[in-house]
């Protein structure tokens, strides 16, 4: 339904130019939802906002493609691109907590949705439609009157939800939806999320950088480090089988409730500068295990089975130990 | 119908709360007396002015008596009189040159702040222009050159007035832009023009009124300059035009405090209304502040 093949994502900035995202490749079938993962600034945000088209001023698309059921969103014109954010694919935003207009009631920010979208339909329709929403993603309809510093962040998140549904989307991309909420609240949000995933057979990218909340949601993961995607499969794959180096070592870092007391390790190093990647696989320097291969050319995303579990690493058939 | 009624009652309900923190503010209301004050004066000067401020009606430069409380002018008219008229042209000189000032610093501002790079560029280098003149120079340059006038007046203040408030519009703007609700209406697929309507234009409201209410003030001012240094218009009368005939007249040095006094003063005490006003306005509109207060 969904596949991005090759994508390059590039910021203008002073000191030059960043590649966020570097050919990444992947895409997401009907119903599935994908996680994308990775630590900050490894470009998972700027994935999402290319899929959509609102690259921050100084970004944009280099090289690829995103397909959409067929329809090539990188080659769109801005006025068809308009057409397709919220009716086809929608976004719950990283900052949800202030992606409300401050001086318009929720109501009328949802409605807004689909007032511009179906031309011809009248305020009280979109209203009336405004109210389902909220019922539906558990809010009262009668707090849609309230303006957005009257709810709470839980609320606000779940009417971020109802606003993303308006237009009954088929892919939906969830940005960081729960990092500001406590952990009570993440949890409901992710229900509502699933119930709204199986009710509608929604699509979608759910990205964080909580491993745990990940693997609760999607059926499957795409690790991204430095603007590439270095690891995508299902959750069992990257969980019980990861290939990539710099997986098993995040999945190393996290505790074990179960094993014994052992000291986590960190993996040495800090990710590198997106103004200068070293050539060739940009983990190379991090790496415990690169050879003379991974400096020159960066490897290709090769799927390693039959259910398209896919790593880029020269050394993705090494047995050994690398985290102690 | 249900929704424009409440919609109403909502507006309705915004105002009284905005009143009630507004009397909260003791100058505010200093203000708001005065400017009544005024605006009854303008609406009533026919009632309230005992002769016909046109028509000879005593002795010339006669000095203040029961019947001529603020004595009369060069040509025997009644000052008071003149000074309550006066209070129309000032108010409708004021009011209009900044509605002038705003429409066009507001847009100058959204514009150049919305979208940036080359327009954007190109407006605030214009503005900086019309800042590097000096404001009063200009002013008599343009109404020297397009005549006698109210209606060069008017025009003249309001063209000279707008580049500071769109530099003020244009950074809050820039700061609004920036605002993850913009990004959302942005993917939600708003259009350019509908996001500055819907959700920019709402978000600077509360700048642009308190800038509107204290450029109010400044064209009273510019209005009565001009008219002193003899470029209003000759056949209305203005406070600027009644300080212009004292000071041609020899009133400074004949001491005739009656005639230059009151339309100095009425300049000071309807300007200072709208200062008072426009700051008391700023202060409750202020998001941090009003959370205190409401």
């Amino acid at each position: 339904m969904l596949e991005i093949k090759d994508l390059q994502v590039e910021y203008i900035v002073p000191g030059g130019v960043a590649r966020a995202v570097d050919k990444a490749s992947l895409n997401v079938t009907e119903g599935e939802s994908l996680g994308l993962a990775g630590e900050s600034g490894c470009g998972k945000t700027t994935l999402g906002n290319a899929i959509l088209r609102i690259l921050p001023e100084g970004g944009q698309i280099r090289g690829g493609s995103i397909n959409l059921n067929g329809l090539g969103l990188v080659k769109l014109r801005e006025e068809e691109m308009r057409r397709v954010r919220w009716k086809e694919i929608s976004m719950v935003f990283q900052g949800a907590m202030n992606s409300f207009d401050p001086t318009m009631n929720i109501d009328n920010q949802i409605a807004e949705a689909i007032l511009i979208h179906q031309r011809g339909t009248s305020k009280e329709t979109a209203l009336g439609r405004t109210r389902e929403l909220l019922r539906l993603c558990e809010i009262n309809p009668l707090l849609g009157k309230s303006y957005p510093h009257e709810l709470s962040g839980g609320m606000k998140q779940r009417a971020c939800i109802a606003m993303a549904l308006a237009l009954q989307p088929k892919l939906l991309i969830a940005d960081e939806i729960t990092t500001a909420l406590d952990v009570m609240t993440q949890a409901q949000i992710f229900t509502l999320l699933r119930d709204m995933k199986r009710k509608f057979n929604l699509s979608m990218i759910i990205i964080s950088h909580d491993l745990a909340v990940l693997a609760k949601n999607c059926d499957r993961l795409a690790i991204m480090y430095a603007g590439h995607i270095v690891e995508i499969g299902t959750i069992q794959d990257i969980f019980d089988h990861p290939r990539h180096p710099y997986v098993k070592g995040l999945l190393f870092c996290i505790p074990n409730f179960a094993g014994g007391r052992k000291i986590i390790a960190a993996i040495k190093g800090a990710p590198p500068s997106l103004l200068a990647p070293p050539p060739g696989c940009p983990f190379h320097p991090r790496c415990p295990i690169s050879i003379s291969e991974c400096k020159t050319a960066a490897p290709q995303l090769l799927s390693v089975n039959t259910n398209n579990h896919s790593v880029a690493c020269y050394r993705k058939d090494y047995k050994g130990v690398i985290w102690k | 119908m249900e929704s424009i009624r409440s919609r109403i009652r909502l507006q309705i309900y915004d105002l009284l709360n905005f009143w009630r923190a507004f009397r909260r503010n003791p100058l505010g209301i200093i203000g708001v007396t005065i400017l009544t004050c005024f605006i009854v004066i303008a609406i009533f000067c026919p009632v309230f002015s005992p002769y016909d401020p046109e028509a000879t009606v005593g002795e010339f430069l006669a000095p203040a008596s029961p019947a001529h409380i603020l004595g009369t002018d060069q040509m025997g008219r009644d000052i008071l009189s003149r000074v309550l008229y006066g209070t129309r042209i000032s108010l409708l000189v004021g009011i209009t040159a900044a509605a002038i000032a705003v429409f066009i610093g507001t847009s100058i501002g959204v514009v150049s702040g919305y979208f940036g790079k080359a327009p954007g560029e190109v407006l605030m280098r214009l503005t900086d222009m019309f800042l590097v003149i000096p404001q009063l120079v200009l002013m008599i340059i343009l109404a020297a050159l397009l005549g006698r006038s109210l209606f060069v007046i008017v025009m003249v203040v309001g063209v000279t007035s707008w580049p500071l408030m769109a530099r003020i519009i244009r950074s809050e703007v820039l700061s609004l832009k920036q605002r993850p609700f913009v990004e959302r209406a942005t993917s939600i697929g708003c259009s350019d023009f509908y996001l500055i309507r819907k959700h920019i234009l709402p978000n600077v409201l509360p700048l642009i009124t308190a800038n509107a209410i204290l450029t109010i003030p400044w064209a009273i001012v510019s209005e009565a300059t001009l008219s002193f240094i003899g470029l209003g218009d000759p056949t209305v009368i203005s406070w600027g035009s009644l300080l212009s005939s004292a000071f041609n007249n020899s009133a400074i040095i004949l001491r005739l405090w009656h005639w230059f006094t009151p339309p100095g003063l009425a300049i000071v005490l309807l300007s200072m209304s709208f200062a008072l006003i426009g700051h008391t306005v700023d202060e409750v509109l202020n998001p941090r502040l009003r959370k205190q207060g409401a």
